[in-house]
């Protein structure tokens, strides 16, 4: 594996930084820390199925909404303490993702992006008539579930730190690893990779299994800390959206693009959003449309532009 | 490369630590605050931004009409209000970031309630946190109440309860009904709705010959209303939105349904939906709790009757009973601040003292009296039916409401093909 | 008999549902199919074609038939300015690429509409569409058989300029070979542009046929979008005509799931179809779709 590299250890620094972030700053500045460390994990998760993997991937808030309810059906029926549930969520998850993905993954392109689509959309809808139809109450149909009030917030700040950290390293150690290798392969040209006796179809199902299991952990923190969840928010496409747009904005298939992407994004609505408050969405959809079309390799390939002509003037 | 945006990452988490990140934070005041500063997370935009806009309007009708009387008259002086709205885009994740915003970077004195009961759910959670009386003309949902919040307050009465009178209605109808449908949006307001018009029909012994949860995304309406038709039954009782009043009653008309008589949990009562029907809408029922007719008043809004004028005149039209709830709950709120001679700014200790006035307060407004019990409802609303009669809302249940009285019941309504 | 009725009943509303959904995703099939772009912005052309008539109804007081070829001729070009200006840089990039730049319009043109026009749903009270054809046992509201029928006629004149005009063997040319079409002499980005262009303009025809008997509101596109891509799948993706099929199937599948299981699961069974036939009959229903 070699020596961790510069960027490595910056990050690591950056890491001590963040942990003892709290101590220095009010509780706003906190909270919003946590909304972008929560997107960071997020778009990181899809950003290694679509980014190292080749596979887009629309409807991976399947796996935030089940473990939503998974995390939440923990806490209040098995009495289960916060952390422990989470994790059980992601597990859930992780066996949800496992059964749906198998046969799911089979499909290529813009048909596995559909597929998933639909996939999340009967997720659902699902999720919408369980009450009605099954015996065991889970999702509270359109009335959705109450969690019990969190004590306090810094809890949350570092849940999605460690989930943000874990993402990002996962990330860096495929960026270096041979399975990292064989998977780009398979990004690049699956039926190349496929012929030469990669199982591409298992390859991609870990990858999937695994960012279900973050996303999943994700959910069910997310819901624990706003106190209520419901099946329409939790499976709601504008989810996966956000999610994808901040690891595009970010660079796809880089390891620190998502929480760039998501560190960009949610500030620039944090800002635009309260100076104006009427228009803040439209330059929000003018900034994604400028920076696809003038940045395609997003902020982290911006800086890489900058860097190269750098190289090239001192050539 | 990844040096470079480190870099950047690390001046923009420094500039986030940086004590005068003013910009994350409104600007504060310095000195000594001359003003009430309300903050107010909003559906501007999203699913229920037609139904907030009519608490805008209301919000927007009392800063001016107290600004106008000089302010908030707390020992002596008198201090105006200064509202900042959100947009919460009528997610409940939104609306909770915005209201912890408010509540700890903008640290506002007062806060105002969004609309709807799925937004409730989630910004009570926040405002019982940072303890903010949050009370809500928009938020009926019984499960909101089982929380055992301490700030939450809505002066609606709770979903179940409310539809009571415009199910009741029909004990007056001559023949008897004795066949009943009820359908109703899966949502949290339409399905608990829903759930009391059954409940009450039963009550009342009739049988509910079909029963029905639809889907908010539902497009085709026609084939539902056939389903309905098809059973037969002598009145529909509908639980939903305005949007959901609006759908089912355009698809009565399309498949030639003409039940005897029709309830709606909400939608009538909002303007737009007379202008969509006009004539068409004769004889519609619906769940309400106020009426301009009823003889309330308080010193703020005037009576009944003149904040229904207001409304007409400012906004072009009259009043929907959910703008009279928001500002009962307006009221309520200033009442208890001026008893307890609140200045701002109002800090937690003050916010507490808040809280507990309005828990033991009893006062009347121009929405009726307003009384909350110890779980944050309304106490003692009587829950009325009003029917849509020559384009204008008659009180058809109960009998008598604080002195005024109901008007005859128009029953059996008409078939559309012979109207 | 009482269930034949029923039954019959029910396929007649899923057929004439069926027919608009039809109209409301043949554009997206078409610029797919030409272009490969994945239109996340298609809705809210409906949702525009939909605002286009009801202020031409209610501001000018125009005849609502006759707004029809205004709502095409305004979304035609919009569509080819859109793909002109804006579009045309993302040719040749991954598909994502283009999903995210129309994501991103589709939040522009939601919040601009939602700016001008606010959240409040309108409805159009058309005259001669207040009544409803009682055939028999039978109930057809007229807007929808109005609707459809002239969805179904757009679909098909769609059809007939693909085959058989000089521009459609254009489009087809530049869709199967960009290059081979460039050097006879077809400029590609002037293609894509009309293509996208007729593929707004149908949407907006199909948004103004929409309004006839729905309410109106700029956040009804989403819902548009997702049925659209359900309907190219299920019609077959590249295969433009296939679009009636999928739009009937999705119509007929959805009102049967209404009428005889429950309406709150008229939704769950699209998408299982959905993802039923793309897992199993990827070339859609007919089996002509394009497969990857």
């Amino acid at each position: 594996m070699g020596r961790p590299t510069l960027a490595e250890g910056l990050a690591l620094a950056m890491l001590a930084v963040l942990v003892a972030l709290p101590l220095g700053i009010g509780p706003y500045p906190v909270r919003v820390a946590t909304v972008i460390f929560m997107w960071a994990a997020l778009a990181g998760a899809w950003n290694l199925l679509a980014g190292y993997a080749g596979s887009t991937d629309l409807g991976p808030v399947v796996h935030y909404g089940v473990g939503a309810f998974a995390t939440a059906a923990f806490m209040l029926k098995a009495q289960l303490p916060f952390l422990v549930a989470v994790v059980l969520g992601g597990v859930v998850a992780m066996a949800v993702a496992y059964a749906l993905g198998t046969p799911t993954l089979r499909l290529r392109g813009a048909y596995f992006a559909i597929g998933t689509l639909a996939l999340a959309e009967s997720a659902k809808e699902v999720a919408l008539a369980w009450d009605r139809f099954i015996p065991f109450p889970l999702t509270g149909g359109s009335a959705g579930v109450s969690l019990p009030l969190a004590a306090g917030y810094i809890q949350f700040y570092y849940v999605m730190l460690a989930l943000m950290a874990g993402v990002t390293g996962t990330a860096l150690w495929l960026q270096r690893s041979k399975f990292g290798y064989g998977l780009r392969a398979v990004g690049e040209n699956d039926r190349l990779a496929e012929a030469s006796g990669v199982n591409i179809h298992r390859l991609r199902r870990r990858l999937y299994v695994g960012s279900a299991f973050v996303i999943a952990m994700t959910g069910g923190t997310a819901g624990y800390w706003l106190s209520y969840i419901n099946a329409a928010e939790v499976f709601s496409t504008a989810i996966t959206f956000q999610m994808v747009v901040m690891t595009l904005l970010g660079g796809l298939g880089t390891p620190f693009g998502p929480a760039l992407g998501a560190t960009f994004l949610t500030l620039a609505s944090e800002y635009l959003g309260t100076r104006f408050v009427y228009y803040y969405l439209i330059i929000i959809g003018a900034m994604i449309v400028a920076l696809s079309l003038f940045a395609p390799g997003g902020l982290a390939g911006l800086v890489q532009l900058a860097r190269q002509r750098r190289v090239q003037e001192a050539a | 490369m990844i040096t470079r945006w480190l870099a950047a990452v690390l001046v923009m988490t420094l500039a986030l630590a940086s004590p005068g990140a003013s910009w994350l934070g409104a600007q504060r005041a310095h000195g000594q605050q001359k003003e009430f500063k309300v903050g107010v997370a909003l559906s501007l935009s999203g699913i229920f931004s037609k139904d907030a806009g009519l608490f805008k309007e209301v919000y927007d009708l009392w800063a001016e009409t107290v600004n106008k009387a000089g302010g908030i008259k707390v020992k002596g002086t008198g201090y105006p209000v200064r509202i900042t709205y959100y947009d919460d885009e009528s997610s409940p994740q939104k609306s909770a970031q915005l209201i912890e915003r408010l509540a700890t970077a903008d640290k506002v004195d007062l806060m105002l309630a969004g609309f709807g009961s799925s937004i409730a759910f989630a910004a009570s959670a926040v405002a019982e946190k940072y303890k903010y009386p949050y009370i809500s003309g928009a938020a009926s949902a019984n499960p909101l109440f089982e929380k055992q919040y301490k700030y939450f307050f809505a002066t609606l009465n709770k979903t179940f309860e409310e539809v009571e009178g415009a199910a009741k209605v029909f004990t007056q109808a001559q023949p008897k009904p004795t066949r009943a449908a009820v359908i109703g949006s899966d949502h949290l307001f339409g399905k608990l709705a829903a759930e009391g018009f059954k409940k009450f029909m039963e009550e009342m012994g009739l049988e509910v010959v079909h029963y029905e949860i639809f889907p908010l995304a539902l497009t085709d309406y026609n084939s539902l209303l056939l389903k309905v038709k098809r059973a037969n039954p002598d009145i529909l009782l509908v639980g939903g939105l305005f949007t959901h009043a609006l759908r089912v009653m355009k698809a009565t008309k399309e498949v030639d349904f003409s039940p005897k008589g029709i309830a709606f949990s909400y939608g009538p009562t909002v303007p737009d939906f007379l202008k969509e029907f006009g004539k068409d809408a004769d004889g519609v029922i619906a769940a309400s709790e106020w009426l301009p007719t009823f003889p309330f008043k308080d010193p703020i809004f005037g009576t009944a009757a003149q904040f229904n004028e207001t409304i007409q005149q400012k906004y072009g039209h009259p009043a929907d009973y959910v703008q009279a709830a928001a500002a009962g709950g307006l009221v309520a709120q200033q009442t208890a601040i001026e008893q307890l001679g609140l200045q701002p700014p109002l800090d937690e200790k003050a916010r507490e003292a808040l809280m507990e006035q309005l828990h033991k307060q009893d006062v009347m407004t121009v929405y009726g009296r307003v009384k909350f019990g110890p779980d944050g409802a309304i106490v003692q609303k009587p829950p009325i039916a009003v029917q849509i009669q020559n384009g204008k809302f008659v009180l058809v249940y109960p009998r008598d409401v604080s002195g005024a009285q109901a008007g005859k019941l128009l029953y059996p309504l008409a078939p559309w093909r012979s109207r | 008999m009482a269930v034949p009725v029923e039954l019959v009943q029910t396929l007649i509303n899923g057929i004439l549902q069926g027919g608009v959904y039809a109209a409301a995703a043949v554009g997206l099939s078409l610029i797919f199919g030409v272009s490969g772009i994945l239109n996340a912005a298609h809705g809210e052309l409906v949702m525009l074609g939909a605002f286009a008539t009801y202020w031409l109804v209610t501001l000018y007081h125009l005849d609502a038939l006759l707004t029809l070829p205004i709502s095409f001729a305004l979304l035609f070009a919009f569509g080819w300015a859109l793909q002109y200006f804006v579009l045309n840089r993302t040719l040749g990039r991954p598909l994502l690429l283009s999903l995210l730049v129309t994501f991103g319009i589709s939040l522009i043109l939601v919040n601009t509409a939602l700016r001008l026009w606010s959240g409040d749903y309108r409805m159009l009270r058309i005259p001669y569409f207040q009544h409803s054809l009682i055939l028999g046992d039978f109930i057809v509201p007229l807007s929808r058989v109005v609707a459809c029928v002239t969805a179904v006629a757009m679909v098909a004149g769609l059809s007939w300029l693909l085959a058989s005009t000089r521009l459609g063997r254009m489009i087809r040319a530049t869709a199967q070979d960009g290059e081979m079409a460039r050097m006879l002499g077809v400029n590609p980005r002037a293609v894509y542009a009309v293509t996208f262009g007729i593929g707004s303009g149908v949407s907006g025809v199909a948004g103004s046929l929409v309004a006839f008997y729905t309410p109106v509101e700029p956040n009804m596109g989403l819902t548009y979008t997702l049925f659209a891509f359900a309907v190219v799948v299920l019609g077959g993706l590249g295969y433009t005509a296939g679009v009636i099929w999928g739009g009937l199937a999705l119509g007929v599948a959805q009102a049967l799931t209404e009428t005889y299981l429950e309406a709150g699961l008229s939704l769950l069974v699209a998408f299982a179809l959905l993802y039923a036939i793309l897992r199993f009959m990827p070339a859609g229903i007919m089996g002509k779709g394009r497969l990857e």
